[in-house]
């Protein structure tokens, strides 16, 4: 990912990333990317969202 | 007894026998931390006058024949994220400084006074309690009390540092990824991380709500079970709050491990972590007499995921601050908001889809286990300013890998209590992890470790 290609994505969300933040940006969604990619493969049960543990003492109703 | 270095249930006994008072604890409490706080750190507000009202108010119901509660003059402070009446709720952020003082204690804070404890002050933390080391750009670092060039842990790194150097018996943290356990792993102190929903988090600012917990951290197994104890119970103000009746649980610790089917977890949690880190938690298992081993399969993929969560609903809480006001976060935080907001939300979806597949497999695990030991982090406090760190022989960055054997857990809500295992110059935390709503069987174990010798708090020495 390049610091225009940052910059623009930022942009099309209303963020305004600091010119000396890019690179510090890019290596940060480097990193979060690379966490995300085993979840985003993987092959998991679908549940809707209201199921999901977010929404509630997620123990206590499972 | 070594007013203010004694435990809060020497505190009370001290009380209650008439060998001291609630005052004196208290000034010497606020003497302590006069002289100690400015090379340490920890504290960020004082509140001198409203604790010696307090303490007063303590002494004063005792010379009547009342009982103040099981807490009765016990110093404590907390994290700078809760509420406090007449304090603004800075959360380690500048940003906040511009919101009005709260006009209500938190229901926790609420709890343990009229259980009794004191509050002395409010505690130094990670910005927006988004962080692992106890660095703040805004406020200067929470210092470690075995050596003050290195990390308190974070993001309670005053809450960890405040009770490792005995300015005060308890404190409060709160634990999104590990930052109750990362503090006191590296302070060598206790922390209890409850199970999710357990203790409301009414008046306390958020950072992710679905993993956000609150909880004690204090120099011995029995006064988190007495914060714990009094902290118990449904709250209406914090949509996560299970409404379910207080399991006390300060009766059971002396009970001990007897009975309970420990395991030491093996795979991701044996990986990475220095020899300290293993050497403590296979001393732990040695002295509870347990060989058994347990695997979580999906244990890194936790950790992952919880990290995606994380970026994602910390970006969304302060979208408007990063649209208008980025320039006020730290920069250690910075790039991290601006990441999570570009993160696709199908990682966020499919992250929480791990989540229910991850709880799945941990349930099964505990149909065979009661409690679960790990590393709490893969090494002893880092020096401060430190960026990188080495696993398996590869330099990898520091920030985002302190966390790697908490954030599994947290990812799932269990309760967990971090037990300090001495080290030859610093102290190291061992996981002691039980299933959801058993803390009790985590404070056994807990205690069985510290009446073995094997927890133990860790004499700070020379405090540089």
């Amino acid at each position: 990912m390049t610091p225009s290609t940052i910059a623009d994505l930022g942009a099309a969300a209303n963020l305004s990333i600091p010119e000396d933040r890019l690179q510090g940006v890019i290596d940060t969604f480097a990193i979060t990317m690379a966490m995300a990619a085993r979840v985003m493969t993987a092959d998991l049960p679908i549940q809707s969202l209201e199921n999901a543990p977010v929404f509630d003492a997620w123990w206590e109703t499972k | 007894m070594n007013i203010p270095a004694a435990s809060g249930t020497e505190t009370v006994s001290a009380i209650r026998a008439g060998e001291t008072t609630a005052r004196a604890v208290i000034d010497a409490t606020l003497a302590r931390i006069a002289t100690e706080n400015p090379s340490l750190g920890a504290f960020t507000d004082v509140l001198a006058d409203r604790a010696r009202a307090k303490a007063d108010t303590v002494d004063a119901m005792l010379a009547e024949g009342h009982d103040p509660g099981p807490l009765a003059g016990v110093p404590f402070a907390v994290k700078n994220l809760f509420d406090v009446a007449g304090l603004t709720t800075r959360a380690g952020s500048k940003i906040n400084r511009d919101l009005a003082p709260a006009v209500r204690d938190a229901v926790l804070i609420e709890r343990l006074e009229a259980a009794g404890a004191i509050i002395v002050g409010t505690l130094n933390m990670g910005e927006y309690a988004y962080d692992f080391t106890g660095e703040n750009h805004h406020d200067g670092p929470s210092r470690n009390p075995h050596d003050h060039e290195r990390m308190a842990g974070g993001s309670s790194g005053g809450s960890g540092s405040a009770v490792g150097a005995g300015l005060v018996p308890l404190a409060l943290g709160s634990d999104t990824n590990g930052s109750i356990r990362v503090p006191s792993s590296f302070c060598g102190i206790y922390g209890l991380k409850p199970t999710y929903g357990r203790l409301p988090r009414s008046g306390s600012f958020p950072f992710v709500d679905s993993l956000d917990h609150l909880g004690p951290m204090a120099c011995s197994v029995a006064d988190l079970a007495l914060a714990y104890d009094a902290m118990q119970g449904f709250d209406a103000g914090d949509p996560a709050c299970a409404d379910r009746p207080a399991q006390p649980v300060s009766d059971l610790i002396a009970d001990g491990a007897e009975g309970l089917r420990i395991a030491t977890l093996d795979g991701w949690f044996r990986w990475g972590a220095c020899a300290q880190a293993m050497e403590a938690v296979d001393a732990c298992a040695r002295a509870l007499g347990t060989t058994r081993t347990a695997t979580l399969d999906g244990a890194q993929m936790a950790r992952e995921a919880a990290f995606v969560i994380t970026t994602v609903e910390g970006a969304a809480l302060h979208m408007n601050a990063i649209q208008t006001r980025i320039e006020d976060f730290g920069p250690a935080i910075r790039d991290r908001l601006l990441s999570g907001a570009l993160v696709p939300a199908a990682a966020y979806v499919k992250a929480q889809r791990a989540r229910r597949a991850f709880q799945v497999e941990v349930a099964a695990c505990f149909a065979e286990n009661d409690v679960l030991l790990a590393p709490a982090t893969p090494m002893t406090a880092p020096m401060l300013g430190a960026e990188t760190m080495e696993i398996e022989g590869q330099t990898v960055p520091l920030k985002a890998n302190i966390g790697l054997y908490t954030q599994p857990i947290s990812f799932v809500g269990l309760p967990v209590v971090t037990v300090p295992v001495p080290g030859a110059r610093l102290p190291i935390g061992v996981q002691v992890i039980a299933a959801p709503g058993r803390e009790d069987h985590a404070l056994r174990v807990a205690h069985s470790l510290a009446e073995a010798g094997i927890a133990a708090l860790q004499p700070t020495g020379k405090v540089t």
